[in-house]
């Protein structure tokens, strides 16, 4: 055992046991499971709703309002509005495009870094790998809240900066998981029949290491996805998150717990609950893929 | 066994090292440079004097010698905004935070044992799948949002609990507080209860197909008695190990969770730093939690190893 990773036990919906046939093919699988079809349902719903949806629903985020303060939900606010006067429900849009954009940006980023980093660290082997993976376990030991929020103390948190320190903090991960199948890789006949006829250390890890931890790597993303929206929420309600006029459906959150005694529900539980949706939708999404990408890889 | 631990040992202070010099960095890309660890006001004598006392002016390799031998000491350096060391301010709120994150730990595992062996006992059936639904909505719920719901609920609506965690001082101070203490150790230990009992689900499915279960239930004893006895002795062994690994993770719950309740432990001291720049605080937090982490996870190898005869042997793979 080793020093255990943020998110071990989380497997939730991935179907355990159950025959396949040889040639099932992957995107059948997909299909065919309800765990995919939900999950990949709720994630485009989430997605239209933050990028389309201000489109035809357009509202002025910009502007503050105070003639329009804290009003309940009405059939001119659907939403209600907040204490700044914005419409919320134009604000629910606004800040699920900075939380999805965050999510998946940091998630792809970590993924590409980690790969590379995991990648060279299983196919190098030897005492480059042990100071590669010590240097990975000092940043799996401290925890990531902590390590955002020194960092969002240190720079202006910008959408940009989150990206990059959320992003900073979980290519640890993919990197470990991909210096495991690397490993394991190496020690395979086509890789070795590679190796052999003098292919170098780059041309092995893009043409042969890469396309085979794809599946691995793109359902761990997924997983990170619904982590990083998590993080940045922990951070906007802790206050360190993107300054205004940038907002998120953390942000949102910090502002409506002032109004908590004020009964303004309105601030409070249609953010957290589309946080849930999301982040819920993304880690079925992440089960469901597993359970179609994982399975082929583990046939071989 | 011996070799194992060596080895084991080997990596785990080379990751101290790691971590130490992660924290020595960060401290140089502070915008401005270590001068920052004074806040924005400081006159240039007192940053002199900062410089010429912690060896700033150095080149960096002796500067990080210099640093390892403060630390060495037990000097995690000085916060200007509380006026005391930082060794001080972590060992004032430590035992608050170790109160909060215990009693979560104790009710979170009462609460998720229960859940993670009947899961595994009614595999499949529809109560297995609404206990995982369950987890998978709280595991995706930040903890805040369910601590400011619990708020609005008992504290606001219904007035049953007070909506402050205990400001006492010493522990005895915050246990006599019971009332206040509910909302904020329920809200802790929700998070808690979705990963032990996922493990415990997950422990106790590979228990229950051992051959020693099916010779327990060949020997004609009960199925309550094969389940409660025989294989959650077997099991609970990886998830309480699990439970150590996973504590310093629990310390960064307890960032948001002390916020949220203005509870005056770690945590709070932490997000304060943070929102101050109190960057000694900060480095100095990072560092012990993560030393911490390391230890600990080091313990847990050590330990496993001596509890599960089965692990003493040809574990230097």
């Amino acid at each position: 055992m080793e020093l255990s990773g943020r998110r071990s036990p989380k497997t939730f919906f991935v179907r355990e046991a159950r025959p396949k046939r040889l040639r099932e093919s992957t995107w059948k699988t997909f299909v065919s499971s309800p765990v995919a079809l939900l999950g990949t349902s709720v994630v485009l719903l989430v997605v239209l709703f933050s990028f389309v949806g201000p489109l035809l629903y357009p509202t002025d985020q910009i502007h503050t309002n105070l003639a329009q303060v804290r009003l309940p939900p009405s059939a001119r606010f659907p939403v209600g509005t907040d204490d700044l006067g914005y419409n919320v429900l134009g604000r629910l849009m606004a800040g699920g495009r900075a939380s999805i954009d965050v999510g998946i940006a940091a998630a792809l980023l970590a993924s590409a870094v980690g790969t590379l980093y995991g990648a060279i660290s299983g196919f190098v082997g030897g005492a480059v790998d042990a100071m590669m993976m010590r240097i990975v376990d000092a940043l799996i030991a401290v925890p990531a809240l902590l390590l955002l929020l020194l960092l969002a103390s240190m720079f202006t948190p910008t959408l940009f900066v989150m990206i990059v320190a959320i992003a900073l903090i979980s290519w640890v991960i993919p990197a470990r998981l991909v210096r495991g199948e690397t490993m394991a890789l190496r020690s395979r006949e086509f890789i070795e029949a590679s190796v052999g006829s003098g292919a170098g250390m780059w041309r092995v890890i893009f043409k042969h290491v890469i396309p085979n931890v794809a599946g691995v790597v793109v359902v761990q993303a997924t997983f990170q996805v619904a982590d990083a929206i998590l993080l940045l929420a922990a951070l906007s309600f802790l206050g360190l998150g993107p300054p205004p006029p940038a907002t998120n459906w953390g942000t949102m959150l910090n502002q409506g717990l002032n109004y908590a005694y004020a009964n303004d529900w309105w601030l409070i539980y249609p953010a957290g609950i589309a946080i849930i949706v999301t982040v819920v939708a993304f880690n079925l999404l992440g089960d469901a893929l597993r359970d179609s990408l994982e399975v082929r890889l583990q046939r071989r | 066994m011996m070799r194992f631990l060596l080895r084991r040992t080997g990596q785990a202070v080379a990751v101290v090292f790691v971590v130490v010099l992660l924290v020595f960095i960060l401290a140089h890309l502070l915008p401005g440079g270590p001068r920052a660890m004074l806040g924005l006001q400081a006159n240039p004598v007192t940053v002199k004097q900062f410089y010429a006392a912690n060896g700033y002016n150095d080149s960096l390799p002796v500067q990080f010698g210099k640093y390892l031998w403060r630390l060495a000491h037990g000097n995690l350096g000085f916060s200007y905004h509380y006026n005391a060391g930082v060794g001080t301010l972590l060992v004032q709120t430590l035992p608050r935070s170790a109160l909060l994150v215990g009693l979560a730990y104790a009710l979170g595992l009462l609460i998720a044992l229960p859940i993670g062996v009947l899961q595994a006992a009614r595999r499949g059936k529809l109560i297995d799948h609404a206990l995982t639904a369950g987890a998978l909505v709280v595991y995706s719920m930040p903890a805040f949002w369910l601590g400011l719901v619990l708020i609005i609920v008992f504290a606001i609506d219904l007035n049953w609990f007070p909506a402050e965690a205990p400001q006492g001082q010493t522990v005895g101070a915050v246990l006599s507080q019971p009332n206040a203490l509910v909302l904020p150790v329920l809200t802790l230990a929700a998070g808690t209860v979705v990963v032990f009992s996922r493990y415990m689900r997950a422990s106790m499915l590979e228990a229950l197909v051992q051959d020693y279960i099916r010779t327990a239930r060949g020997k004609g004893i009960g199925e309550r008695r094969v389940i409660w006895r025989h294989a959650l002795r077997n099991a609970i062994l990886p998830t309480i190990t699990l439970v150590g690994l996973s504590l310093p993770f629990v310390l960064s719950g307890a960032i948001v969770i002390e916020q949220l309740f203005n509870y005056p432990g770690m945590g709070l001291l932490f997000w304060n730093a943070a929102t101050v720049h109190d960057y000694p605080v900060l480095l100095g937090f990072t560092l012990v939690v993560g030393v911490a982490a390391v230890a600990g996870s080091l313990l847990a190898d050590i330990l496993y190893g001596i509890a599960d005869p089965r692990l003493r042997v040809g574990r230097s793979s």
